[in-house]
């Protein structure tokens, strides 16, 4: 562990992780689902980079680098958890990744923006819904608890929810003269 | 709006159902193969994706950002120089709600540390090594010289690919469509069955199998070699097939080099091949041979075409308002249904006294009848009434699916029984639902064909009480008949198939509908049918995508280009 003197390799990680940091969490995140599983699994995975960052070819996709440690890292941890093929295989999991790459990160960045904008434009109740039950895990059951309605009732109006506002996005980014088939 | 609004309804619904962690894992394996197979549905996922990653750090941002502190703090004895690392961190630029999460937080602190926060991930890596991670093996590491890039309905021999692929690595597709890069340019598009050996960023051995190479400028050189000899490229595209003893070449554009296998490298035995030119290598020998054009290029696929797209045609009445030219309803409101089951309710009034559409409630109340279509008895006055699938573009092979809610079920009688069906005509016909058991209000769930008029094949499920809300869809799917019972009350929903009823195979036309009967008792009840679909899944030209597309795609050939999608409902 001689990496102490290594000040301009810490520069250059740091430039490289800030630049698909926000993407590679959305990677884990899209595998696991589960946003403090993905946020632990982001953590090893960054160290796991950074240890490895020696070996990392310069000529070569960093973020499908860093996706290939985080896969590898989601795929440990599920097994783990005993989740028996709840999990994509390895060559879809390539064809996500670059699926993932095309995404840029300005758009990535764009359509976090486009989305306060859009929640803003929901219904106050549904938008007290939405941060209910992406609170914490048990969100979902505690707001139907809550509301004196069943889970799949609450997880019906999520749906029609999160539709609205992946359909909201698309408008903002299409404003924004983004290519034709994002939106 | 574009070509993601085309993406299966169904499709969506898995990945709703996949981010809510609903899905199990044959939901999983389903998913798992539509993202395979259309790139279209594979940047709809992760955008999809990346929006309820962005929902969930809305609503988690503050909370989590605290929580990825603290826990890089306990890695590390430190503990204090990371309190003041968080403290340095300024408020996000954007509104307190809208923090960006954790990582982002941290890695802008290590920006502005520099090398202090630095030494934080150097404290991790070797807390992370401490606990005995074992990391990714060497293979890994190891440059790659190619990758995967698309694939579509493959079956991989042993392990498929995994990671990138570096030198040696041997692709074994049993079939189906691979698409891989190599480092120098050249792409590949790998038909199974066939077997290719990766030799290097420019070269790869094909054992058995075709393939074609599209090779730009820039790679020329690029070589696949077979057991009969080797084609080096010259800036072009190529097909090329393996099998038993002999290899044959086919150049689409440019012009290739054709070395058959031999000890001796003389000059002679290289035989130069130009645009639509043909060859076979065997016997150590390359001999020119006449090709037919069309018949040379529809050997191969030169391109990896999407999945034709299954687009649904949907009839939807949601019975809020009476519709004109169809069944009437007691009061001469049309309900929407547009056709009786053939054979049944022929001496049943113009006005039908057993309808009546509530528009208030949007909903169709439907009082029963004695008859069964087991033994045909007393269907002239019997409800069985829908529509008819050729309205909405059947023609006898598409995937089909009816749903009807009926809510708070009602006490029938005796194998009073109601649902929905789907046939040619009383006598020849599949229906599933609810019958009744002995007790009046236990339902159990059944499906069953109908044919030459009585009932075979029955199978039931399952026990049900009246004041249940149900909601029930009978498919076609693949072929396959299934009745799924979603029982909205519980929120279960159990499925039932039963044996092929092939009397309903090739028929180009059916009919679909609900139905009610208090079969064998006289005591009739009220049912009541809210929200009634019926689709049909055609196939629609499908978008073809920008980006590099190969020109003139040649799919005629291969073997999955007509094969459509199942699209469970």
């Amino acid at each position: 562990m001689e990496r102490l003197d290594s000040q301009p390799r810490v520069a250059e990680f740091a430039a490289c992780v800030c630049g698909i940091q926000s993407r590679l969490f959305g990677y884990i995140h899209s595998l696991v689902r589960d946003l403090n599983d993905a946020d632990d699994l982001f953590q090893q995975t960054a160290l796991i980079m950074w240890r490895k960052f020696d070996e990392f070819d310069r000529d070569r996709s960093f973020f499908a680098w860093a996706c290939g440690i985080g896969r590898l890292e989601v795929v440990n941890f599920l097994r783990s958890r005993g989740r028996r093929r709840l999990y994509f295989s390895d060559d879809l999991n390539l064809l996500l990744i670059e699926a993932q790459e095309e995404m840029t990160s300005e758009e990535t960045e764009e359509r976090r923006d486009a989305l306060a904008k859009c929640v803003a434009k929901l219904r106050e109740r549904d938008q007290e819904l939405l941060m209910e039950c992406y609170q914490n895990p048990a969100g979902v059951n505690q707001a139907a608890g809550r509301r004196g309605r069943s889970p799949q009732s609450v997880f019906n109006s999520l749906r029609r929810i999160r539709r609205a506002l992946y359909v909201c996005i698309s408008r903002t980014l299409t404003k924004e003269s983004r290519p034709e088939w994002i939106a | 709006m574009s070509e993601q609004e085309q993406l299966p309804e169904h499709w969506k619904e898995l990945i709703e159902d996949y981010l809510d962690g609903l899905l199990d894992a044959s939901g999983i394996q389903e998913l798992e193969e539509n993202l395979r197979a259309d790139e279209v549905a594979r940047r709809y996922f992760v955008r999809y994706a990346r929006l309820h990653t962005d929902i969930h750090l809305e609503a988690r941002a503050c909370e989590a950002g605290s929580r990825a502190l603290e826990q890089l703090g306990r890695l590390s004895e430190n503990q204090k120089a990371l309190a003041s690392t968080a403290t340095l961190i300024p408020p996000p630029a954007r509104t307190a709600r809208f923090l960006a999460h954790p990582m982002l937080r941290w890695t802008a602190a290590l920006n502005r540390l520099g090398i202090a926060a630095g030494l934080l991930i150097v404290i991790g890596a070797s807390w992370w090594l401490a606990a005995g991670w074992v990391g990714p093996s060497r293979t890994e590491d190891e440059p790659a010289i190619a990758w995967l890039v698309n694939a579509q309905d493959c079956t991989w021999s042993g392990s498929g690919p995994t990671g990138n692929l570096q030198s040696g690595k041997v692709l074994s597709i049993e079939r189906g469509l691979a698409e891989i890069h190599f480092q120098c340019g050249a792409r590949v598009v790998l038909e199974g069955p066939s077997v290719l050996e990766l030799i290097s960023s420019k070269s790869a051995r094909l054992t058995s199998g075709r393939l074609t190479a599209r090779v730009p400028a820039s790679a020329s050189g690029f070589e696949i070699l077979s057991p009969q000899g080797k084609v080096i490229d010259l800036g072009t595209e190529f097909g090329i097939l393996a099998d038993k003893g002999s290899t044959e070449v086919y150049v689409f554009e440019g012009k290739v080099e054709a070395l058959p296998a031999q000890d001796s490298p003389a000059e002679a035995n290289t035989v130069s091949l130009t645009e639509h030119q043909g060859a076979q290598m065997a016997a150590g020998r390359v001999t020119i041979r006449p090709v037919l054009r069309a018949a040379a290029e529809g050997q191969f696929v030169r391109a990896i075409a999407p999945t034709p797209v299954i687009v649904p045609r949907t009839m939807r009445l949601t019975f809020a308002e009476g519709v004109n030219g169809s069944i009437k309803d007691r009061a001469g409101f049309g309900t929407g249904l547009t056709h009786r089951l053939p054979g049944t309710g022929k001496l049943l009034p113009e006005a039908d006294g057993n309808l009546r559409l509530n528009t208030d409630k949007a909903q169709l109340e439907l009082t029963t009848s004695n008859s069964d279509l087991n033994t045909q008895y007393k269907l002239d006055h019997g409800e069985y009434l829908g529509t008819r699938l050729a309205d909405l573009g059947f023609t006898g092979t598409e995937d089909f699916a009816v749903t009807v809610a009926i809510p708070n079920i009602p006490a029938l009688e005796v194998v009073g029984q109601f649902g929905l069906y789907a046939g040619v005509k009383s006598n020849c016909n599949i229906r599933g639902g609810l019958i009744g058991g002995p007790a009046p209000g236990q339902y159990t769930q059944f499906i069953v064909n109908n044919n030459n008029g009585s009932d075979s094949d029955e199978s039931e499920v399952g026990l049900l009480t009246k004041g249940t809300d149900l909601r029930l869809t009978l498919k076609r799917i693949g072929g396959k008949y299934s009745l799924a019972v979603e029982n909205l009350t519980k929120g279960s929903t159990s499925t039932l198939t039963l044996r092929h009823p092939d009397f309903l195979d090739g028929v180009p036309d059916l009919y679909v509908g609900l139905f009610g009967a208090n079969t064998q008792s006289e005591v009739r009840k009220t049912l009541i049918f809210k929200d009634f679909q019926a689709t049909v899944w055609k196939t629609a030209t499908s978008t073809v995508h920008s980006g590099d597309a190969a020109p003139k795609l040649s799919t005629a050939h291969h073997p999955f280009a007509n094969r459509s999608i199942r699209l469970p409902l």
